[in-house]
């Protein structure tokens, strides 16, 4: 086995036994230990707190006087909180944990100025106690998706410039000539969402542009949140965890640029797709419709490179505990996005738009998509970090189960619920009564209910998992040099 | 190798294997190790069938742009709408009907909604001479408005009509003909409307007049008519 | 196109303008630096002597 590497590829850079370079990993991820888990646990106490918020929410929809008492618990101030709490407590948090984590080792170099990540940190998790907050308090802006009030939102965008002046500087520094297509991703990311928050806040808060402008820039911004951040931090973390479980390098690199690029150029424009039948011109939501549709192109370029990527490799991506995460999260992208390019094509958007369906599609993305995949990453960093195993393959396994059929459910129930919704409100001659409609969605308010808390079970264990390896020092300590996880110890040391 | 050597070997296979020398088989070595690796492209284009699929996108993408972007224009949201039949000039809505909006705002409030006035100080408008008969004349009460006694329907009024032309109110043209054709049509009187070229032509005559006119003036140019049966009860 | 007034726009259309000619210049920048040659060599970039290629760097402990 050890003669293996040799064999393989003379221009891999580290084929060389040079122990200078050997070291260098386990420097690499030596060096991230503070800002990983200062970020991770952030993210914990965020997707608790979210969960909780949208096992709240849930439950109101189909028992109205649930938490009824009091205006902080109203409905919308609850929605809302969730989903901050969730986006950019929880989400944010994970991508500041794995990206950086994944950017390091592909720059080559131990980081710089771990200081800079833990200051940003504190800022980001400062203003979002604060704006979330105020959102419950009732400053909430009415505008979704920057629900944060004006007074803690600096604080969020100074948190966010440091993170990505961090990572222009771990980039400028780094060792070793190329760039992977992970790094473009992350690169990317982290040039488009500053442009993005920017435009939307001065555009719908700061300076407000009159009438429909807002609407357009609102939903520009807050799909891009989606797809030129959420998406590609997500898709590059795939890009790096699954060939480096497999040992196999990705079907087609040609094809993963390619992938790159389109979805930088089609992604950007498929937003107003939420205001398809608004008092838009027409011209313009044409094009967000096209866009949508075309964003089909980098969907595929993806499957087909993590499909072929996995094929041969029998059952590994099943028994590797990331790659159980992040699989599933790249088959749902592949899933979410056709569903997506669909809806926005008018005819079905006639029965779609406004009812549970979109809901459900926003949750099977941000969540069976992205989610999966952080945690996926989340599973393979920390051993190697801390230079600890799980402590208990169990939760893991209870974790995932929750989870996936968890999220499966509620995108289900929530869009068949959907479906039925929008077909029976355009059916203006057999369901007349609106509030008839709205009572027999009930059921499916329910099962979402229920999706809710096997999530919520989930995330207990993944938080106890977290925890138990934080906090009991000694007892999993990996007996062999250098970053290894859950390796039998049949197959002894690697060298 | 030698000459020598290899003709004392032909033959005899393991012989001439073990007559290679070392520094021969170095030599052959450091050959080998010195050659490059074979260059390779280093890159598998994109799968074709994935080029056409591509290709087959970007058309529909043309495709349904083109034909649902409607010119482009900033005030067109829907996208099936009939651009050509838009532009064609839409059917105006007939006279009498604007001057109903009209004749709301302006003349309620002495002449009444039911049009009778109210006796000994507004003149009705129903079944009066005064709206039935010369246009012109009527035309000129609008424009000018009326001072002094006037009989209408066997009653005197002594009031002052004010002046909607271009020294009062400032109407324009269209509204005056829309108004004096509502109510030469409404509450059963029944005499052709005013069309909005001929009010023109009276503002351009007489917006400047000035002073208001008097019944005497007027029914000195235009006598009045004889009176017309009336079958319609009067409400 | 009814606009109040365009000078209102030229702070986002300038933001935009230097978006996109950062996007473009990033396509120069790698086509220059050779990140668009050897395709199938920088795919293997992730592979290091500790964890190098051809072996499984993570599973369940009794799989």
């Amino acid at each position: 086995m050890s003669q293996a590497p040799k064999n393989v590829a003379p221009t891999t850079p580290y084929s060389s036994a040079d122990a200078s370079i050997r070291a260098e990993l386990s420097e690499i991820d030596a060096s991230l230990r503070v800002s990983s888990l200062f970020f991770i646990t952030s993210a914990i106490f965020w997707l608790m707190a979210g969960t909780i918020l949208a096992l709240i929410a849930a439950i109101k929809l189909h028992e109205p006087s649930f938490a009824a008492g009091s205006e902080l618990t109203t409905f919308g101030r609850i929605r809302s909180a969730h989903m901050n709490a969730m986006a950019l407590g929880f989400g944010n948090n994970m991508i500041f944990a794995v990206c950086t984590w994944i950017m390091a080792r592909l720059c080559r170099t131990p980081i710089r100025h771990g200081g800079l990540l833990l200051i940003a940190g504190s800022f980001w998790n400062l203003g979002l106690t604060v704006g979330i907050a105020g959102i419950i308090k009732g400053d909430i802006t009415s505008v979704e998706w920057l629900e944060i009030p004006k007074y803690a939102t600096p604080l969020l965008a100074i948190s966010y410039v440091l993170i990505g002046v961090w990572g222009i500087m771990a980039f400028r520094f780094r060792k070793g000539e190329h760039v992977y297509v992970s790094q473009w991703y992350f690169l990317g990311a982290l040039f488009w969402f500053p442009w993005l928050y920017i435009v939307a806040q001065v555009m719908i808060i700061w300076a407000p542009a009159q009438g429909v402008v807002q609407s357009v820039t609102n939903w520009w911004f807050a799909h891009n949140y989606l797809g030129l951040w959420l998406t590609p931090m997500a898709l590059g973390t795939a890009y790096y965890l699954i060939p480096k479980v497999l040992g196999r390098p990705i079907y087609s690199y040609y094809l993963s640029v390619l992938g790159f690029w389109s979805l930088a150029i089609f992604y950007n424009w498929a937003g107003v797709h939420h205001l398809i039948g608004g008092p838009v011109p027409v011209w313009l939501l044409s094009a967000g419709i096209v866009a949508s549709v075309m964003m089909v192109i980098p969907v595929i370029v993806v499957a087909i490179n993590h499909h072929m990527t996995l094929i041969g490799s029998r059952l590994n991506w099943w028994k590797s505990p990331t790659l159980r995460f992040v699989v599933f999260g790249a088959v749902n992208y592949t899933l979410v996005s056709i569903i997506g390019s669909t809806m926005a094509l008018r005819t079905v958007n006639m029965t779609t738009h406004f009812t549970h369906f979109t809901v459900g599609h926003a949750h099977h993305g941000v969540y069976a998509f992205f989610a999966m995949i952080m945690f996926g990453g989340v599973y393979y960093m920390m051993p190697r970090v801390l230079n600890r195993e799980w402590p208990s393959a169990s939760l893991i396994r209870v974790h995932f189960w929750m989870c996936a059929l968890g999220i499966l459910l509620m995108v289900f129930a929530l869009q068949i619920c959907g479906w039925i919704q929008g077909t029976q409100m355009n059916d203006a001659i057999n369901y007349p009564d609106f509030l008839q409609i709205v009572k027999s969605t009930r059921p499916y308010m329910i099962i979402r209910s229920i999706s809710g808390v096997m999530l919520m079970v989930g995330h207990l264990a993944f938080g106890l998992n977290f925890f138990w390896m934080l906090f009991s020092a000694g007892a999993h300590r990996v007996q062999q040099e250098g970053p290894t996880l859950l390796i039998s110890k049949k197959e002894g040391s690697k060298t | 190798m030698s000459d020598e050597q290899k003709s004392t070997n032909k033959g005899n296979p393991s012989l001439e294997k073990a007559n290679m020398q070392d520094t021969d088989m170095q030599d052959i070595h450091a050959q080998l190790m010195r050659e490059k690796e074979e260059p390779h492209e280093g890159f598998s284009p994109i799968p074709i069938f994935l080029l056409f699929a591509f290709a087959a996108l970007c058309f529909w993408g043309g495709v349904y742009f083109a034909e649902y972007s409607q010119e482009f224009r900033w005030d067109v949201y829907d996208p099936e709408a009939d651009l050509a039949s838009a532009a064609a000039p839409r059917p105006e809505k007939p006279l009498a009907e604007i001057g109903a909006k009209i004749y709301r705002a302006q003349c309620i409030a002495c002449h009444q909604a039911s049009g009778l006035g109210a006796p000994g100080a507004f003149p009705p408008l129903v079944a009066s001479q005064w709206v039935l008969g010369s246009e012109e004349r009527l035309a000129r009460i609008l424009i000018n408005g009326l001072k002094g006694p006037v009989l209408v329907n066997g009653m005197t009024y002594n009031g002052n009509m004010p002046a909607f032309g271009p020294e009062g109110l400032n109407l324009k043209p269209k509204q005056i003909a829309a108004v004096l054709s509502y109510i030469r049509q409404e509450w059963g009187n029944d005499a052709p409307e005013v069309s909005v070229e001929a009010m023109g032509a009276y503002i351009d005559d007489y917006g400047a007049r000035g002073p208001q006119w008097t019944a005497e003036e007027l029914l000195a140019e235009f006598p009045m008519e004889p009176t017309v049966k009336f079958d319609a009860p009067i409400q | 196109m009814p606009v109040e007034n365009y000078i209102d726009l030229l702070p986002v259309i300038l933001l935009g303008i230097v978006f996109f000619g950062s996007a473009v210049a990033m396509i120069f920048w790698s086509a220059r630096r050779g990140q668009l040659r050897d395709f199938d060599d920088q795919a293997k970039v992730i592979f290091t002597h500790e964890e190098p290629e051809g072996e499984i760097s993570d599973h369940f402990p009794d799989k």
